[in-house]
């Protein structure tokens, strides 16, 4: 095992390692006393790793790998899995401060909170703070939009407030694609609620944004890629050709569109 | 620090539009290509390539292929010895005991390395690096690494599954002629189940859509001839967005940096999604007996085509180019990504190799990707013409094919003897 300890923190990318020790875990994880010992083992060395390299996939893989097996064994209610999911936590939000954009940090943060049970508002609060410090952060816009998936439909209340988050990022930063991608995502949603009433007024509201940003912002594309797939076929074309001047490196696509 | 702040991106495209006018002064267009520093940078990758002994690099089957390729899309021709020494190098990362190829003699056998391997003995081309593959072997290999409840690739023994393990499965089953219904089955469901409402793919579903895993989704799809539900519009979409319209190269993500390397990942996308637009008409035309020019389409062999299209394997036709003859200009800017790679992703000061963007050092990786994104622009930008931006004796470059990138003569060579 230090064998290997030291091969892995080093070289990460070598799987033998990584395999080496899982199948040492697998046999010397008899009893559940043992078993907590190697697991608490295999955190720290795979912490060690991902100190060195943050963006090792076999090294993130491990370490959910490891989680995974704790909670089966030991079950999501058990005070050492608890923690330890606490602790998992917190190890993401630190990475996230080195690197908001680390994707892997961001996939096995949403795997934590999911087997921690935390509350859709609790992570959307993080997430929050997130956009905050850094509104070009993509990554925790996307956050906000998979734990929402995860819950399930997203209802006309929560569509609204995240469609003023959004207005809010285009009116002080128009250019910052971030926003209006998330954008995308709101207007996915607005077009899958159930109530056709609510569903047109929050596609018309949002399109009303639309229009505004455009018009205060007329050398912004943003505003106008948004309307193409939200106005009728005569506005769209308009818009199709005010995008094709503005953005002239993208004409070959705004013809195949149009 | 935030890793792409807003300031961060503009002072990218600050120095990137310097570079762009300076080179312009200079020439009068884009920098020249100085193809002889960079393939004498990567020889140098090759000689690097120690003699078969067992080390810890996992990376060192990608070395081979970065350098023997990066190398074929300038044109050069390997020395006899360095040949036989490369065929040598990845006879010895076989993983005989699973099949596929390891990162490195000794190594456990890996599906990205597999992909790498074979690409490189598909570029070096010959009977002795025929040899090293053995057909049973890797397809027992890609099996083993199958997923059947989802149609994934897990990337290695006891690894994760994700839509690098489909791609690099997918080519490297269709370059080692073992790419059949079990290998292929489920594929496009699994990727599709990766597209995000940005348009792109990520890793995992929920994932953030990210260049190279939508390369490998959408190659992986056309390799085994079947798109799911990918919405190509959207992907389109997400993709004409990656390129920055004043440094002209693609960023991997939303909101971030342009970076030298996805040149290919991106900008292949692009001719793969053209030909894939010209599958589902032509299997739409299948389904409903559509007619074409008068005539009713009964299979494809009405339209010229090798094989037929329902129940044949799709990268057949892809490859065979039948569909692309009108001279549209693509989607994306293929004038503005050649800047992009001449004047900001060649080394500083007349040195050999490339690099991600600016103020990053050099490295084998992205001197290869940038040379194929370079070759892609010039011969994907316009379907049927080839638009070389800067002087043509020192620019052009090899053509590519997209759905493997492997210098398209020496894969058609190679697919050819392959029965
Ligand atoms: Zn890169």
């Amino acid at each position: 095992m230090a064998m290997t300890e030291k091969l892995v923190t080093t070289c990460p990318e070598v799987t033998t390692g990584w395999n080496r020790r899982k199948e040492a875990v697998e046999l010397g994880a008899e009893t559940a006393e043992a078993a907590r010992d190697w697991w608490s083992e295999e955190l720290r060395v795979s912490e060690i790793a991902l100190r060195n390299a943050p963006k090792s996939y076999p090294s993130w893989y491990h370490r959910k790998w490891t989680v995974s097996r704790m909670i089966r064994t030991m079950g999501r209610e058990s005070e050492t899995v608890r923690m330890t999911l606490e602790r998992e936590r917190a190890l993401c939000s630190r990475l996230l401060d080195a690197d908001d954009r680390n994707f892997h940090c961001w996939a096995y943060r949403r795997f934590i909170v999911q087997s921690l049970g935390v509350t859709t508002e609790e992570e959307l609060e993080y997430t929050l703070k997130k956009i905050e410090d850094n509104f070009s952060n993509y990554s925790a816009w996307h956050q906000r939009s998979a734990i929402l998936d995860a819950r399930g439909d997203v209802d006309s209340a929560t569509l609204k407030g995240e469609f003023e988050l959004a207005s809010n990022a285009f009116y002080t930063e128009p250019e910052d694609q971030s926003a209006w991608m998330y954008h995308r995502w709101l207007i996915a949603r607005a077009r899958a609620l159930k109530i056709p009433d609510e569903r047109d007024a929050a596609i018309a509201s949002a399109l009303e944004i639309c229009r505004e940003v455009a018009e205060l912002e007329p050398g912004c594309k943003w505003p106008l890629l948004a309307r193409a797939s939200l106005e009728d076929e005569k506005s769209r074309r308009d818009v199709l050709d005010r995008l094709s001047s503005i953005d002239p490196a993208r004409v070959g696509y705004y013809r195949d569109v149009a | 620090m935030p890793s792409t702040s807003a300031s961060a991106i503009e002072d990218l495209a600050a120095t990137a539009r310097e570079l762009h006018r300076d080179a312009f002064a200079r020439n009068g267009s884009a920098e020249p290509l100085r193809g002889d520093a960079h393939a004498e940078y990567l020889r140098g990758g090759l000689g690097a390539l120690p003699q078969v002994f067992v080390s810890l690099d996992a990376s060192r089957a990608w070395m081979a292929y970065w350098c023997v390729h990066g190398l074929a899309v300038l044109g050069r021709v390997l020395d006899d010895e360095v040949r036989t020494r490369v065929v040598g190098f990845l006879d010895a990362c076989v993983d005989a005991r699973r099949g596929g190829f390891g990162g490195g003699p000794g190594q456990m056998g890996h599906l990205a390395t597999t992909y790498a391997a074979t690409a490189a003995l598909v570029t070096i081309g010959g009977d002795d690096a025929r040899e090293v593959i053995a057909r049973a072997d890797v397809k027992r290999f890609l099996m083993s690494l199958k997923e059947k409840e989802t149609g994934g690739f897990r990337v290695h023994e006891g690894g994760e599954a994700d839509a690098r393990g489909c791609y690099a499965a997918m080519a490297s089953a269709h370059m080692c002629g073992c790419l059949d219904n079990d290998v292929r089955s489920g594929v496009g469901a699994y990727v599709s189940r990766c597209q995000t409402y940005e348009g792109g793919i990520g890793g995992e579903p929920g994932g953030e859509a990210h260049g190279g895993y939508t390369y490998c989704g959408l190659a992986a799809c056309a390799l085994a001839g079947d798109f799911g539900t990918l919405d190509l519009e959207n992907l389109e979409r997400w993709l004409v967005n990656r390129q920055g319209e004043i440094e002209g190269g693609f960023s991997g993500r939303t909101n971030k940096l342009v970076d030298g390397c996805y040149s290919f990942w991106q900008g292949g996308c692009f001719p793969l999604l053209r030909r894939a637009n010209d599958v589902m008409l032509l299997q739409f035309m299948e389904r409903s007996k559509m007619t074409v020019g008068g005539r009713t389409v009964v299979g494809s062999d009405d339209l010229g085509l090798e094989a037929r299209v329902l129940g044949a394997c799709a990268a057949t036709m892809f490859t065979s180019g039948a569909f692309e003859s009108s001279s549209t200009p693509a989607a994306f800017s293929s004038g503005a990504l050649q800047g992009w790679i001449l004047d900001c992703c060649q080394s500083d000061n007349g040195a050999g190799g490339l690099r991600d963007k600016p103020g990053t050092g050099r490295d084998h990786y992205h001197t290869c990707y940038c040379l194929s994104g370079l070759s892609l622009a010039q011969h994907h930008g316009r379907c049927g013409l080839v638009e070389v931006v800067g002087p043509a004796e020192s620019n052009a470059l090899v053509e590519i094919e997209p759905l493997v990138n492997v210098v398209k003569h020496k894969y058609e060579t190679w697919m050819r003897a392959l029965t």
